[in-house]
């Protein structure tokens, strides 16, 4: 599907969209938008959609245009609240986004948008220090203590059970200390935060992936609550913590036709 | 507004104001965000190339082999220290996992899956 909707794309050309905003709130964009052209505004009642015409060149989404969708977004984010579009949606024409989408989809776009009001995305990822979260296992479970006292210094091959059995008791270790940190860490930020999507994806030492979504006048509260978390975790836990954002996710709405 | 956060915890807490390398742009725009009908999906050119931050966990005998190795290389004057430091955390409480879980289920236009991940 993906290489036909490619091979459209290229022939026709199109109108890409890199969300919604409300009308009045238009901030100015960058000067680039995808493929280095122009972001312009497609207004209808009182919502806007940004864009950039695409026509006649051909598309090719690269690097530089996922940024570029990125910085569109932040710069139209500044001047008040947008939805953001998933990358690379491209309509056919300026006509078909005002119909198909702005008008077609006002009522749902209308209560988002008013539902985010004032609301920003906050990204914030843990990850372990490894060396110490192994040594508080080591210290935490006799068992793992002497699977390791029996293998260390030992010919690998000679025991190669006992590894795979230290190994696997290592790595259950982890999962629940990584439960428990997590479940720690979003106990702490959940007062804060309208609402909060936990990714389940399980990353080498990663502790927790969430996504917050926060009232902009609590940014402080965020910002001092992360702080303490991150001073209180210092040596074992260390955190990334990326926004204000728009609300990417928390856009969820799915305006594809049920099948 | 804090832009930056200030202070002793800084060298643990990377705070950025937006995206600040193509895999957080990535997990951002390519997984998330309004999806709609009607309209052509640009497919992203060498997508494939793209690093993202961290190794996915298999849990496999590689994975077991390597953890292994890797408390066989550890100093043990430091597991005594972190051992101290794990009396002072304490365990987990399922209370506030299951309304995370919930605001999941609600938001969340579902899991993406590990092919997913790995493909990217």
């Amino acid at each position: 599907m993906a290489q036909r909707s490619d091979r459209a794309a290229a022939m026709a050309g199109g109108v890409y969209v890199y969300g919604i905003c409300r009308r009045r709130e238009r901030a100015a964009p960058p000067s680039e938008g995808i493929g280095g052209a122009d972001v312009d505004f497609l207004p209808h009642r009182d919502l806007a959609a940004i864009v950039t015409d695409v026509a006649g060149g051909r598309i090719r989404a690269t690097r530089r245009d996922l940024i570029r969708h990125s910085n569109v977004l932040a710069a139209i984010f500044e001047g008040g609240q947008v939805l953001p579009l998933r990358f690379g949606t491209v309509y056919p024409d300026g006509a078909a986004v005002v119909d198909g989408l702005l008008e077609a989809r006002y009522e749902e776009l209308d209560d988002l948008l008013d539902a985010l009001r004032g609301k920003v995305e906050l990204n914030v990822k843990a990850f372990y220090e490894e060396e110490a979260v192994l040594a508080e296992v080591v210290a935490g479970d006799p068992r793992i203590a002497r699977l390791r006292e029996a293998t260390i210094g030992k010919p690998a091959a000679a025991t190669h059970a006992l590894r795979l059995d230290l190994g696997q008791a290592v790595a259950q270790a982890l999962d629940a200390r990584r439960a428990a940190d997590a479940d720690a860490i979003i106990r702490r930020l959940h007062p804060l935060a309208e609402s909060i999507v936990v990714d389940d994806q399980e990353v080498e030492n990663l502790v927790v992936k969430a996504a917050l979504l926060v009232e902009r006048d609590v940014l402080d509260a965020v910002d001092g609550a992360m702080d303490d978390i991150a001073r209180e975790q210092a040596g074992r836990i260390n955190f990334k913590y990326v926004g204000p954002l728009p609300p990417h996710s928390f856009v969820a709405l799915d305006l594809r036709e049920p099948a | 507004m804090a832009i930056a956060t200030q202070g002793t915890a800084s060298n643990y807490l990377q705070r950025a104001p937006s995206p600040s390398g193509l895999a957080d742009v990535v997990d951002l725009i390519l997984d998330k965000g309004l999806v709609i009908d009607a309209y052509v999906r640009v497919a992203v050119i060498g997508i494939e190339l793209i690093t993202i931050d961290a190794r996915i966990v298999i849990a496999s005998v590689d994975t077991y082999l390597r953890f292994a190795e890797a408390v066989n290389r550890l100093d043990l004057a430091q597991t005594e220290a972190a051992g101290l430091k794990e009396l002072q955390n304490g365990g987990s409480e399922n209370k506030v996992r299951g309304a995370v879980e919930g605001a999941k289920e609600a938001f969340s236009g579902g899991n993406r899956s590990k092919e997913d991940a790995k493909s990217k």
